[in-house]
This record gives C-alpha cells, sequence and structure tokens, in this order.
C-alpha cells in the first residue's frame, strides 16, 4: 500500500513539479519587478492551450520532425525517471545507470539540434550553432561531478549515489557544498535560465533555446516546451536530493525535496531579477566555471584520499 | 568665395542664396567640410517658379557649429548628365545622394553603392564566398517597433556587414504637407500632420512647424510661451529617453530597471496629458503663440512631479549603471568611434556618445534655449554604454532646465489670447529660411522658400535618423550579431522619419 502511494506521488510530481516550477519563477519576477504578475498554473494553461491548437509544420520539415520530437520528450522523460526522490527508489534504477542518463541529455540535445536545423531558417541554425557550441563544456562537468559522486559513496547507480550521499556529515559537506552550487548552476545553463539564455525574450537574433523552437506550433510546441520544463526539473531534484540528509524518515524526505525544490525555484527567479545576460562570446566562461569546479571537486578527493 | 551664412530662424531674401557651377559647388563643398563644417542638408529644392523639367536645383546646407552659422549655396544640374559624386570622398553624402537617385533619377558617377533608399524590392549585396551566411530580420518585427528589413553578413557569430532596408513607411508626408500648405487647410489640420510626421517626436515637429511659420511672417511670440515650448520638448525628451533606457535595461533583461523606468515614463507623459489632453503632447502647439497657458495649479504640480520623478530616475539609473554585469554587458559593445561619427555626418545621441558635441539647442540656440542653453554632454567610448549613459545625463539636463525655468516663469507682458492663434499668418515673399529644432533623437532640419505670390514654395525636412542609419550599419560591423538588438535600441531611429 504504502509503496501505491509512493508510485502515484512520483507521478504526480513528474507531471505538475516542472510547469509549477516555472509558474513560481515567473511569478517571483513579476513580484520583483513590482507587478502583480501571472497565475502560477499558467504555465499549465499555456500548455493547454497549445495542446488545443492546430500544428502547422515548415515545408522543408519531413520525417525528421516527426521522430524527433517525441525522442526528444521520452528521452528527458526517462533521465527523470533515473533520479530517486528524496528517500523514495526511483522508477529505473541499475548499475552504471549515470552513464546512461548522460546519454539520454545528449539524445535529448541532439534531437532537439536537428529539428531545429531541418526547418531551415536562418535563426533555427543559429540557435542550433549556439546550443552545440556550449553544450560541449557541459557534458563532462556533469561526467566529473558524478565521479565524485562515486568516490564518496561506492556505489555506480543513481539512485544510491544521491540518496546515500549524506550532505550534512563532517568530512563531505564541502564537496556538498561546490556539488550542490555546480548543479544549481547547471539548473540555469540546461534550463536556459536569465545569465545564459532569455526565456522571456522576443529578439530573434539573441536566443539560443527559443531559436530552436521558433518553427514549432500547436502541439508540436507544447512537447517541445514541457522538455525544456523537465529539463529544469531534473538537475532541480538532483541539487535537491544532495542536500537532503540522510538520516530522516522518507516521508520527511519527501517534504524537505518540495521545499527545497520551491526554494530553488525562488531563488532561480530571484537570480532572473537581479542578473542581466551575459554576453554571447561570455557564455563559455559561466560553463567553464561549473566545469571548473567539477575539476576542484576531483582536487579535493584526491588530497582526502591520500 | 563665401556662401551665403544663414543663422537658425532668421529670414533672409531668396536672392541671396548664391548660385554656383556644379564643379565650383563642390570643390567649395569640400573646402567647407575640411574647415569643420558639417553637412546638414542636400536636397533637390524648387526656387524657381515654372521651371525646365530637366533642370533640378540643389541646394547643399552645411553647418559650423561652433560658430553657429549655416552656409546655403545652390546650383543646377540636368538630370540626363552624370553627376560626379561627392560620397567617396564624403560619405556623409552617400544617403543624400542615394535619395536624389531614387527621387528624381540623377546619376551619380562613382558612388560606391546607388541603391534606392526607399525601394523595398531592391536586391542585397550577396556574398560569394560559401563561409559566409547571410541572416535577414523583419520587415515583420517581434514586439512592436516599424517595419524595417535588417540583412546581416556573418562570418559565424560576427557581423561583417549590416544591410537595411527602409521604405516600409513611405507615406509621401512631405509632399501632402506641402500640397495642404499651398491649398491653404485650417492650420490644425496641418498641425495634426506635422505633429504625424514622426509619431513620437510630435512635439519637436510641432515645435519646428511653428518656428517655421513665425520666422517667415517674421512673428515673436511671447517669451512665456518660448518657455512653455521649451519645457514641453523637454519634458518629451525626458519621456522618450527613459523609454529607450527601459528598452536597453529590458533587452539585456535586466526586468526590474526595465519596469521601473516605464513607470516613471507614463508618470512623465501623464502630466503631458493632464496639461493638453494628450499624451504625447499634440494638439498644443499654435503660431505666436501656445493653444494654452499655464496655470499655477499646472506649474505646482508639474514641479512635484519632477522632483519625484529625478529622485526616483537617479535611483534606478545608479543602481543600473554601476551594476558590474551591465557594464561588461554594455561597455564596448559597438563601438562607433568618433572618426567615423564625424565623417559620417551623426547627429543626436550617437554623435554625442562618440564625442561630437553636436545639439541645436547651443550650437543654434533658438527660443527660451537662448537664455537658458543646454551644453551637450559627451562621451568618448562610442559604445552602448556611452549612448545609454548620455541619456542618463540628458534626462538630468531637461528636468534642471525645466525646473530651472518653472522658477523663473516669465508674466505674460501682452495677453495675444484674444488673437486668432490657428490662423495662418501672412508670410514674407521671396524669401527663405532655415529651422533646426532639437528633437530627442537630434537635430530635426528644414529649409523653407517662400514665392512672390507669399505662398510657400518648397519645403525640405531632414529627420535625425537620415543620418544615423548609416551609424547603425557602421557601428554593427565587426561585433556580434546578437548585440543587434541592444545595439538598435541604443541608437533607436526613427523608420517613418527616415521614409518620410
Amino acid at each position: 500500500m504504502k509503496e501505491f502511494i509512493y508510485f502515484l506521488l512520483k507521478i504526480i510530481l513528474i507531471i505538475f513539479s516542472p510547469p509549477l516550477m516555472i509558474g513560481i519563477i515567473n511569478r517571483v519576477k513579476a513580484i520583483w519587478a513590482g507587478k502583480y504578475g501571472q497565475s502560477i498554473l499558467q504555465p499549465f494553461y499555456d500548455i493547454i492551450k497549445l495542446l488545443r491548437k492546430k500544428t502547422i509544420r515548415s515545408n522543408t520539415s519531413s520525417f525528421v520532425t516527426t521522430f524527433a520530437l517525441p525522442l526528444q520528450f521520452v528521452s528527458n522523460l526517462i533521465a527523470l525517471l533515473l533520479i530517486p526522490f528524496g528517500k523514495i527508489k526511483p522508477f529505473i534504477s541499475f548499475e552504471g545507470d549515470f552513464f546512461f542518463f548522460i546519454g539520454l541529455l545528449g539524445l535529448s540535445t541532439f534531437c532537439q539540434i536537428i529539428m531545429a536545423m531541418e526547418s531551415a531558417g536562418s535563426f533555427q541554425g543559429m540557435g542550433a550553432s549556439r546550443e552545440i557550441n556550449f553544450s560541449i563544456f557541459i557534458e563532462p562537468a556533469i561526467i566529473l561531478l558524478f565521479s565524485s559522486m562515486i568516490f564518496y559513496t561506492k556505489s555506480y547507480s543513481m539512485n544510491k549515489m544521491l540518496m546515500e550521499f549524506g550532505f550534512l556529515s563532517l568530512e563531505k559537506i564541502m564537496v556538498g557544498v561546490i556539488l550542490g552550487i555546480s548543479f544549481f548552476l547547471l539548473i540555469l545553463i540546461e534550463g536556459k535560465r536569465i545569465p545564459i539564455d532569455d526565456p522571456a525574450t522576443h529578439l530573434e537574433l539573441t536566443m539560443i533555446h527559443e531559436a530552436m523552437i521558433l518553427d514549432l506550433s500547436g502541439k508540436d510546441l507544447a512537447i517541445a516546451i514541457y522538455s525544456g520544463y523537465l529539463r529544469i526539473f531534473i538537475f532541480s531534484l538532483i541539487t535537491s536530493n544532495i542536500f537532503i540528509p540522510t538520516f530522516i524518515s522518507t516521508n520527511l524526505s519527501i517534504l524537505f525535496l518540495i521545499l527545497i525544490i520551491m526554494f530553488i525555484s525562488i531563488v532561480v527567479g530571484a537570480i532572473e531579477s537581479l542578473f542581466p545576460r551575459v554576453r554571447m562570446n561570455h557564455i563559455p566562461d559561466f560553463m567553464l566555471l561549473v566545469l571548473s569546479l567539477s575539476v576542484i571537486i576531483i582536487a579535493l578527493m584526491f588530497t582526502m584520499n591520500t | 568665395m563665401e556662401w551665403c551664412t544663414a543663422q537658425n530662424q532668421v529670414i533672409r531674401s531668396r536672392n541671396e542664396i548664391p548660385y554656383r557651377e556644379l564643379n565650383e559647388f563642390q570643390k567649395e563643398i569640400s573646402d567647407y567640410l575640411d574647415r569643420n563644417f558639417r553637412l546638414i542638408a542636400f536636397d533637390v529644392i524648387n526656387l524657381k517658379e515654372n521651371e525646365d523639367k530637366n533642370i533640378r536645383n540643389l541646394i547643399a546646407i552645411l553647418s559650423n557649429d561652433d560658430h553657429s552659422n549655416l552656409k546655403v549655396a545652390t546650383t543646377e544640374i540636368d538630370i540626363r548628365e552624370k553627376v560626379p559624386s561627392l560620397s567617396l570622398k564624403y560619405p556623409s553624402f552617400a544617403i543624400f545622394e542615394r535619395i536624389l537617385a531614387e527621387e528624381h533619377g540623377i546619376d551619380f558617377k562613382e558612388h560606391p553603392y546607388l541603391k534606392p533608399m526607399r525601394d523595398i524590392n531592391f536586391p542585397f549585396i550577396y556574398p560569394l564566398s560559401k563561409e559566409l551566411h547571410q541572416v535577414g530580420v523583419g520587415p515583420v518585427h517581434a514586439g512592436i517597433i516599424e517595419p524595417g528589413h535588417f540583412r546581416f553578413t556573418c562570418e559565424g557569430e560576427k557581423v561583417l556587414s549590416l544591410e537595411i532596408s527602409l521604405g516600409y513607411q513611405k507615406r509621401g508626408v512631405k509632399q501632402l504637407l506641402l500640397k495642404y500648405l499651398k491649398e491653404k487647410q485650417p492650420l490644425t489640420k496641418i498641425f495634426a500632420l506635422a505633429e504625424s510626421i514622426v509619431g513620437d517626436s510630435s512635439v519637436a515637429y510641432a515645435h519646428l512647424f511653428s518656428i517655421i511659420i513665425e520666422s517667415l511672417a517674421n512673428i515673436f511670440p511671447d517669451k512665456r510661451d518660448l518657455a512653455i515650448r521649451g519645457i514641453f520638448s523637454e519634458m518629451e525628451r525626458i519621456a522618450m529617453h527613459i523609454a529607450d533606457l527601459s528598452a536597453i535595461a529590458n533587452d539585456v533583461a535586466y526586468l526590474s530597471t526595465s519596469a521601473f523606468l516605464q513607470a516613471l515614463r507614463t508618470q512623465i507623459i501623464n502630466n503631458l496629458l493632464a496639461i493638453c489632453g494628450s499624451r504625447f503632447g499634440r494638439n498644443f502647439f499654435g503660431i505666436g503663440t501656445n493653444r494654452l497657458d499655464f496655470d499655477a495649479d499646472t506649474i505646482e504640480n508639474m514641479r512635484k512631479n519632477l522632483i519625484d520623478v529625478r529622485n526616483s530616475f537617479i535611483n534606478i539609473c545608479d543602481d543600473f549603471f554601476s551594476n558590474a554585469m551591465i557594464i561588461a554587458r554594455l561597455e564596448n559593445t559597438s563601438i562607433f568611434t568618433k572618426e567615423y561619427a564625424k565623417i559620417l555626418g551623426q547627429v543626436g545621441i550617437s554623435a554625442k556618445a562618440s564625442g561630437l558635441p553636436i545639439d541645436a539647442r547651443s550650437n543654434h540656440p533658438y527660443g527660451i534655449y537662448r537664455n537658458f542653453p543646454i551644453y551637450p554632454y559627451t562621451l568618448k567610448n562610442g559604445d552602448v554604454y556611452s549612448r545609454a549613459f548620455i541619456r542618463y545625463i540628458e534626462v538630468q539636463q531637461s528636468i534642471k532646465f525645466i525646473l530651472e525655468v518653472l522658477d523663473y516663469f516669465p508674466v505674460k507682458e501682452k495677453n495675444d489670447f484674444d488673437k486668432p492663434i490657428l490662423k495662418m499668418p501672412e508670410l514674407m515673399k521671396d524669401s527663405f529660411c532655415i529651422n533646426i529644432v532639437e528633437g530627442f533623437r537630434g537635430e530635426i532640419a528644414s529649409f523653407v522658400t517662400t514665392d512672390s505670390k507669399k505662398d510657400i514654395l518648397d519645403i525640405i525636412i531632414v529627420d535625425p535618423s537620415v543620418h544615423n542609419w548609416y551609424g547603425l550599419s557602421v557601428a554593427m560591423r565587426n561585433s556580434a550579431i546578437s548585440d543587434f538588438p541592444v545595439t538598435n535600441k541604443s541608437f533607436n531611429l526613427s523608420y517613418c522619419g527616415n521614409d518620410m
């Protein structure tokens, strides 16, 4: 019975949390700008509105869009299924699944890029080239971050890795802080939030993620937008798992998880209000920050080992 | 040989404009331009009635900003013959020659790129190299801006050239204005047309039209009316500069500054609404005097409002301009050097941000600016940060100016409200007049002539955007394509002012 409730809880969190996070972020931004702001549920309404609309595709698009779009969505979804929710086990778990996780993220990025290239618009090509340019720096950083967690927990599945990583234990607090910050920065980078990319922009020439979905409409656009939300949720989930202490009960860990995710949304909203976008040629610096943090963790690992 | 020396708002006889042969004319232009003069207008003008169809009168207006004088001369050209171009040596002529080629079919030989200025169907430069790609933006843009097409030739993220194709807003408004004036249409209608030449600087254009008619009719308005006109112009400048700063902040995704500045702009334009019933200051200017006077309440409200706006504005902008990430984003973005600004004949914000002190309020003072001059501040970097910062300074200058004028507000000496304000006065015959006002984008210049029947014969209006669009495309060279939106906002040029 308990297992079944947890199962339902996980499904509810997976379906409703990603748009809700965006709703909270938008609300925080609005409050910061002195406005009343839209409803927290607005992302849901937007997706429902788009699902009702007719889908129009570019004349140049072929079967690639037809299969790349669901593939992108499904790969993000499966990646989400690999992550535990607090102390609740994930849907899928096996030894070495973090490689699978990284592969899925890469596959989703790849699908998005070929989809953008296919519509043959000049903005989509520009967005795709920027995306591929910047994601080069991210993949090694994620591998290094996971490998440091393997070092401390001696386990190769994401389930154990994240569940057993006790942030509050004395020897891990330094690594925990750096890991938390790195994964938090990855939320901003992978979610294409403000210091990197402006999700609210209407300027075609400065877009990265928005440029790639510029040609989609209706149901296609709804799926692409929801995939983007899932991407943010994946990394927020990892970040909050790192900060959940090991010694608390399962029920309490769920509460912790929801609170931390809400806190993350508020912090992302505050960052979006307080910082402007960095210049396009300074974005790699931001990515290299994450990469260098992961290298620092590896260095710490060796010093603690000896 | 010296040309005819004119001054802003001073009426002269039409016969005083010297006539030169074409080669002499061009040689003297280059002499003047080498002697620290700059080009204000270069256009065809109708100087004689009933002339030959193939003969055109070309007029050049040059300005020496240090000594507040303007030089005028004319020449005659036959449109069937080729005319040597001045653009290669003096690039500020390039735009004017393109306009002449389009409108009058004058063929300029050796012009580097004689593309029609306002023809939307003309092809673009196409790169032959496969390493380069082109990106086209517009004419329909996201957001609420006017139509215009931008064609970038890029090497990766770097822009090698930007070609701007305008003309979607061509309404023939100058010809319509001339037609209205000749038909002696009611003055309210003519004012409404003048205010809509460029909708966001309607105060500046109404001001220009008022002083054109007043100088041609030798009317000298009361000092109090001039003061009110100055206040109106500065209110428009404050509102538009705040809106521009808000747009720049929005483009770099600095949301709170953007939202706060938009709210401040509303405070300013609502003040205009309370005074004259239009948020853009329309239906206010008249000939000889204004349609309304300020009472004690208006003055008190305005003073209170402006002090309030100034406090909030300085707080918001201090935060904005001292934010390290904003500085990193805006500094050294799309640099436009002083040398380029000078040879391209830039005016307004882009000239001041590049270190050229060009401002009609101090170079060619008119109205209340003779008593309360506003000196142009300049910065030397010429990047987006400087163009934004110039706006920050100018808003403070304008608020200071208005508060000063309100403190020493002159009393109306003669009560001329019984006079018909909106009646066309009798103009001087056979004369010409150059009028320059400083809109928020830069100087708006006009040249008007009257014929022997005391009617207006021809009119030239040059919007600052005509000079500055070229500057935008030069500023974009070798900068990143993703910097274009913020660079465009920092120039904030008018599409309809260019297309007329």
